[in-house]
């Protein structure tokens, strides 16, 4: 039940539009039905009332015609005992009222005229003798008027009365009948009103559950597909049994997924061929390079010791344009070592100050280099910790350098403090300078590999565009995260933390790191 | 005539009876006696009918040689004295028609649902509520103790019951109730230590005579009660389904014997004494409510409307549930009684 009408609503060849227009109208045929039902109902309640004020009016009829039955006998009774002009008129004026109510009598039995009859008749008998006694009392023969009242009007007088109990009998039991019909009536249609309205609530929660189920659940499983493949696995598909929009729609991102699959795996395949020509021919430049300067080096010392000190100049820059050549390609192989994934971490315990120290005695000819003043600001103790010191030197000096380049007769402050983040101490670095500042949209494109802020900037300031980009893949591999902030014109601050203690999951970061490259790349 | 006892009459004697009413009735004083039936023969010529003491229902047993002209053979009187009995026999089949108080036996129909159908009428009034003389109406029972029976749903009870709640007393709540037989109850009653009695004749007739009581109700005066039938004849329905003409056939003989014992109640109290239902010592009590039971009224009444009045009334104090209407669809069949109303020039 609980899947199989999902389905069922999913898998009908209509579109969500016409379902839910559907669904809409089943509801509301229901709602007209239930009205209909209660119409009829009340339509029953008010013929049955009907009915019953019919039949009181009958009795009324009936039991009046009694009453008249019982008036006369006593009329006649009274004549001929006191044989009076004005008692027979009383008499014969009680036949006038006879006569009116059996004129009511035949109102409200329009629908039962052989009873009528059957009372009139009765009646009209019974009329005609008492007449018939009166006149005899008029003519003083009481003796035969006396005669004719004991054999034949009480008699007469005694069947009307029985008739006129029949009657009142039926209606009595006509009433019993519709009071019964109403109480079966009423159990039937409080049970029908109580059916349709536990139908209707039913059929609209079944109805609600079933559409909103077929068009929920695929739009859940195509959420799930599309951070899948955000998360650069391509490997399944979005299964639904919709005939509608949502089953298109799936099957739009079935078939993305699948181009996306594909180019995928073309542009890592292009970017691990990529890392490899990059580590080989870095390697293979590095060699000779290392001869270029090395050479440059010995001939620069024999010049100078020949005194042929006009070589001397042109020399260095071969060996400073060599270093800087090597530099370059040391961080385009550590950038392509990362990107394959095959940098490792070699953790040990190491004195955070003396890290700082050492990383701040190697900027220092930079510092000076552009008239900039550094200041530290750390606590006494800042403690050891546990991570691959080179890559943590290599960070700071990173960064330190960077503020460097960009920061001209101006402060450079480096701060260091231990913070509790997540449950975990982390080693929090700041460096902090008052150079050029960057906009946002520089900001953005700042951690991207062989970007600098802008063209400009590269040629006014140089640099390979890689420190940063490997900075951040450095912080990352150790479980560690960097910030920036900054206003254009106003300096800048990088944010690095680490954690003090590597984690084991470290062999995991670099592969994240490594994916998240090829992420930045596709 | 009281001294003669069960022997000092003759089978020969009575049968005479009849057959003088029979004549009386050839000269046509009555329609219906005379008319020879143009039916065919009956289906059954065995023909066996509930006895029990009411003597008001002389007419089943003045019936006999009626029967007999009928073309009935084989006539068996079986005793059943309660409504229970009567119930029990008619679902064995051991009875095919039965006498019985209308308001019990319609009582009975719902309750126990006996495979019984009511033909007919058979007369109107016999029973009698007397009051002590502290009791002047029968409002006045508020509160009193009553004797209604030897036990709940009886005759007397019911018929009591109806009586008492037509004019707004709860029969079930208003009045204490004791349950003892009718000897011990007359014994009460005349000790003062019960304030009203009711029962079919003789018995209430013969406590007023005693100055003990007075009549409170008397059914076979008093309306409404006088204008309708006391005692019903109703048939076995299997037996009535299987053999049409043997019960139209009859029930005219029970019809016609209800003329008999209204032309000659000395015949008719003889048959009782006859047929052992009352010893011969009781034939002046047997007679004389035999004379003031009105059998020659049964072709005025409808009993249909019989059935229709009791129902009401027990519908009103939840005797059955049944509407009217319902309760003469299942439980009556009125094809006889609506054959026979030419052939006997019934008027209702």
């Amino acid at each position: 039940m609980r899947d199989w009408l999902p389905r069922l609503v999913a898998r009908a060849p209509f579109t969500v539009h016409t379902k839910l227009i559907g669904a809409f109208f089943a509801i509301v045929a229901l709602l007209i039905i239930f009205g209909v039902v209660v119409l009829h109902v009340l339509n029953g309640i008010h013929h049955r009332s009907e009915d019953l004020s019919q039949l009181r009016r009958k009795v009324a009829a009936f039991r009046q015609i009694q009453h008249d039955t019982t008036a006369q006998l006593y009329s006649v009774t009274s004549a001929l005992l006191l044989p009076e002009e004005r008692m027979l008129e009383s008499a014969l004026r009680q036949l006038n009222q006879f006569r009116y109510d059996l004129e009511r009598l035949q109102f409200v039995t329009r629908d039962e005229v052989e009873l009528f009859k059957k009372i009139g008749r009765e009646h009209g008998h019974l009329i005609e003798v008492i007449t018939n006694v009166l006149e005899l009392t008029r003519e003083h023969k009481f003796a035969r008027a006396r005669e004719l009242r004991l054999t034949t009007i009480a008699p007469l007088a005694d069947s009307l009365e029985r008739l006129t109990n029949e009657m009142v009998n039926r209606a009595e039991a006509d009433m019993e009948a519709k009071v019964d019909e109403s109480n079966r009536a009423y159990l039937t249609s409080r049970w029908v009103i109580i059916g349709f309205a536990v139908g209707s609530i039913g059929l609209a929660i079944l109805l609600g559950y079933a559409v909103s189920s077929s068009l929920m659940e695929p739009v859940t499983l195509m959420d799930a597909q599309m951070k899948q493949i955000a998360s650069g696995d391509f490997s399944k598909r979005v299964d639904v049994p919709n005939r509608d929009e949502l089953g298109t729609l799936a099957n739009n991102l079935n078939r993305m997924n699948n181009e996306l699959g594909s180019l995928y795996q073309q542009i890592e395949t292009a970017s691990r061929h990529k890392s490899d020509f990059l580590t080989s021919m870095s390697h293979e430049l590095r060699t000779p390079l290392n001869a270029i300067i090395g050479y440059s080096e010995l001939l620069t010392e024999e010049a100078e010791e020949r005194e042929q000190t006009s070589f001397v100049p042109d020399l260095q820059k071969i060996r400073t344009s060599g270093k800087y050549l090597l530099a370059l390609i040391n961080d385009i192989l550590d950038l392509s070592k990362i990107e394959a994934g095959k940098i490792e971490l070699s953790p040990e315990h190491f004195d955070i100050t003396a890290l700082i120290e050492d990383a701040a005695s190697m900027v220092q000819p930079l510092i000076e280099q552009n008239a900039n003043v550094l200041t530290i600001s750390r606590p006494a103790d800042l403690g050891a910790m546990y991570a691959d010191n080179t890559k943590v030197r290599q960070i700071l000096f990173n960064l330190l350098s960077n503020a460097c380049k960009f920061t001209s007769h101006g402060k450079i402050e480096l701060e260091a403090v231990r913070e509790q983040s997540d449950g975990s101490e982390r080693l929090a670095l700041r460096v902090r300078d008052t150079g050029i500042g960057m906009t946002c949209e520089q900001i953005g494109k700042l951690f991207m590999p062989f970007s600098q802020a802008d063209v400009l900037t590269a040629r006014k300031y140089g640099g390979t565009g890689l420190g940063l980009a490997i900075t951040k893949r450095y912080c990352e591999i150790m479980g560690g995260e960097i910030s920036v902030a900054s206003e254009l014109g106003k300096g800048a601050l990088f944010t690095v933390k680490l954690p003090l203690v590597a984690s084991p999951g470290t062999a995991d970061a670099i592969s994240a790191a490594g994916t998240d490259n090829r992420q930045e790349k596709a | 005539m009281e001294n003669q006892g069960r022997e000092g009459w003759s089978r020969r004697k009575f049968l005479e009876g009849i057959a003088m009413a029979g004549a009386a009735a050839a000269l046509g004083l009555r329609p219906g006696l005379s008319a020879a039936s143009e039916d065919p023969p009956p289906e059954t010529t065995r023909l066996r009918i509930r006895k029990a003491d009411p003597a008001c229902w002389a007419p089943m047993y003045v019936a006999e040689p009626l029967l007999r002209a009928e073309g009935f053979t084989t006539i068996e009187y079986v005793s059943g004295q309660s409504s229970d009995e009567a119930a029990k026999m008619a679902r064995e089949g051991a009875i095919d028609l039965s006498p019985s108080f209308s308001a019990v036996l319609m009582f009975n129909l719902e309750e126990r649902q006996p495979p019984l159908k009511i033909l007919s009428g058979l007369h109107v009034g016999c029973y009698a509520l007397v009051g002590s003389k502290r009791i002047q109406s029968v409002r006045d029972l508020k509160g009193k103790t009553v004797w209604v029976g030897a036990f709940k749903n009886s005759g007397p009870h019911i018929f009591f019951s109806t009586i008492v709640s037509y004019v707004g007393l709860d029969p079930r709540t208003d009045m204490q109730y004791v349950w003892v037989n009718k000897d011990e109850a007359m014994r009460l009653f005349r000790d003062g230590k019960i304030d009203a009695f009711i029962s079919f004749p003789p018995w209430p007739h013969d406590l007023i005579e005693q100055g003990i009581g007075h009549l409170l109700i008397d059914t076979n005066i008093d309306k409404p009660w006088s204008q309708y039938f006391c005692c019903v004849v109703s048939g076995q329905s299997y037996f009535i389904k299987k053999n049409p003409i043997a019960t139209k056939r009859a029930l005219r003989a029970i019809l016609k014997a209800n003329d008999i014992v209204a032309r000659n109640p000395e015949l008719a109290a003889r048959a009782v004494i006859e047929k052992k239902i009352w010893n011969a010592s009781e034939y002046k009590p047997v007679l004389r409510a035999l004379r003031d039971i009105p059998y020659g009224k049964w072709r005025e009444y409808n009993p249909e409307d019989t059935v229709r009045f009791y129902a009401l009334r027990m519908r009103d104090i939840g005797m059955i549930e049944s509407n009217p209407q319902q309760f003469i669809d299942q439980h009556t069949d009125w094809r006889f009684i609506n054959d026979l109303k030419k052939e006997f020039g019934i008027t209702w």
